[in-house]
């Protein structure tokens, strides 16, 4: 049973307990000393549970097997703390649903985030050096993407695949991030943005219709997509068209 | 709670509204052709005394409009090439303050456009060699600055269209003063951000450094004769179009901000006067059903 698991039945168990606190409360009419009488018992007995719920975790969370990255990839995490602490810092992982933001998750095993985050900036930075080296192409102009009016996707997923994120080139914004989903990225919540983000736009024709990535300047963060009237990948604000989501390999 | 109001916190007493329309007094809108485009409608808007100035990107043009809400000033940008691109507009001040020249950039023909107030060229700078033209300003000398986001840098341009030079930029704006100073940002691990100005001659005339190292999307709107700037960045959490505009003294010290949402489809959309700061209030898509309308900011301590 993995850490997640065991908070995710923590939780269960905190919401019984809070619904049978509410059964007590219709129980007991609307009396408002006893319905605060019952939420405090109530909130009494959550905080008493809660030393026992850390404890359970830290026996799973002990008992498992590290996460291999960690074991292979120690002497980097070690030079890139200051750096993976910040990025650690930054990071929400939000719930990998497509529409609606299900709750927070937050890492809780640092040496696990901080070699990951050490990867995933080795990673990012090859996204986006990946996706500079496209600006003024004309290579997307084929009829494939409608010379170059519908090129975005595959704008995206070539510097994707270039950088070794994805294994094949696709040409539709939802098949994008599809793929990404199938290794390992999440929708995470902006700002703070990181380079090699993948971000999708609304537009006119509705959300998720445009993609680009994110690359950075200093401390600005900009996009690069494929633009339809000039068709070539160009750098822009990120913010020019309201933002759908705001993918990341976490 | 008592509220400090400090310089851009002046009264605002215009009210501003820009209709969309074929008419010579309405601005232009495209609804996006292309697949993955935006609408395209005005670029790019300056403040300058009681008048607002609008790049009409889609007519080839920049209007002027005063307190009265009327146009006072029209420059129709001459010989465009097809398909135009016209992403940013400058306005060129004479000795007095007064508004001699206006400039624009075309990001399709790579060509920066110098226009008198008649209508007639001054100058055109081939600038072929750039991979954008992004953004763009021009002092009283007429020596021109335009931002490369793609390349990260800016080009400038002597008066005569002399290509003099390309100062290392981080795509967070910039400003001239009445001096002829540029001011930019500049950004270090560690430190943050810093205010730097350059001379006309390409020299670091100062550096302060303002940190704030946890915002992000820095950019610097404008610079007053006094030397404070105008800088909006993104907090560390919250809405993507939530932002926060600061000014700061001559010397990086924080005095007074304002927090804002930036519209879409709009490359320059704060506009600053000497003694106002105004939002641009607009949503593309609902043109021309919407007009273009303003907010005043008080930058509040």
């Amino acid at each position: 049973m993995s850490a997640r698991e065991v908070f995710m039945r923590f939780f269960k168990a905190l919401t019984f307990i809070m619904l049978m606190g509410l059964v007590s409360v219709s129980m007991t009419g609307c009396d408002a000393s006893k319905i605060i009488d019952v939420i405090s018992k109530v909130a009494e007995g959550v905080q008493k549970a809660i030393p026992a719920v850390k404890e359970v975790i830290n026996t799973v969370s002990n008992a498992l097997p590290q996460n291999t990255d960690t074991a292979t990839n120690n002497n980097t995490a070690t030079t890139n703390n200051e750096q993976a602490a910040n990025n650690n810092a930054n990071v929400t992982i939000t719930s990998a649903g497509d529409d609606e933001d299900v709750g927070n998750t937050t890492t809780t095993n640092n040496v696990t985030a901080n070699t990951t985050n050490s990867t995933s900036t080795a990673q990012q930075a090859r996204i986006a050096s990946s996706i500079r080296s496209l600006l003024g192409s004309t290579s997307f102009r084929g009829a494939d993407v409608d010379g170059g009016n519908l090129a975005c996707a595959k704008v995206v997923s070539t510097a994707l695949k270039n950088a070794g994120v994805l294994s094949r080139v696709q040409l539709n914004c939802d098949a994008v991030v599809s793929d990404l989903r199938a290794v390992g990225w999440q929708r995470v919540n902006v700002p703070p943005y990181q380079e090699g983000d993948v971000v999708t736009w609304t537009t006119s024709r509705g959300p998720g219709r445009h993609i680009g990535i994110i690359v950075k300047q200093g401390n600005t963060f900009q996009a690069i997509s494929n633009s339809s009237s000039e068709r070539t990948p160009r750098v822009h604000s990120i913010n020019y068209m309201p933002i759908t989501q705001v993918l990341r390999k976490v | 709670m008592a509220i400090f109001m400090f310089a851009f916190a002046g009264p605002a007493f215009c009210n501003w509204e820009i209709p969309f329309g074929q008419e010579k007094t309405q601005v232009g809108i495209t609804a996006p052709v292309h697949a993955e485009d935006m609408p395209v409608g005005p670029g790019s808007y300056r403040a300058h005394g009681s008048d607002i100035w609008v790049l009409d990107s889609v007519k080839g043009r920049v209007l002027c409009f005063g307190a009265d809400n009327k146009i006072s000033q029209e420059v129709a940008f001459p010989a465009l090439g097809k398909d135009f691109i016209l992403t940013d507009f400058a306005l060129q001040l004479g000795e007095n303050g007064e508004v001699k020249a206006v400039a624009t950039i075309d990001m399709r023909a790579k060509e920066i456009v110098v226009a008198g107030l008649d209508g007639k060229e001054i100058r055109r700078i081939k600038a072929g060699n750039m991979m954008q033209l992004d953004e763009i300003d021009i002092d009283r000398n007429g020596q021109v600055y335009v931002g490369d986001y793609a390349a990260a840098s800016i080009a400038v341009f002597s008066a005569d269209g002399t290509a003099l030079r390309n100062i290392p930029w981080q795509a967070s704006g910039f400003a001239v003063d009445s001096s002829n100073n540029l001011h930019m940002l500049s950004y270090a691990e560690g430190s943050g951000h810093a205010l730097v100005t350059i001379g006309a001659d390409g020299k670091e005339v100062a550096r302060h450094e303002i940190g704030m190292a946890e915002m992000q999307n820095p950019r610097i709107w404008a610079v007053k004769d006094s030397g404070e700037c105008l800088v909006s960045m993104v907090p560390p959490s919250g809405d993507p179009s939530k932002q926060k505009l600061m000014l700061f003294s001559a010397d990086g010290k924080a005095a007074g901000s304002a927090d804002f949402s930036n519209p879409y489809y709009i490359n320059r959309y704060i506009a600053a006067s000497k003694d106002n700061v105004w939002l641009v209030k607009a949503d593309y898509l609902k043109a021309p059903g919407e007009p273009v309308k303003f907010d005043s900011l008080s930058l509040a301590k």
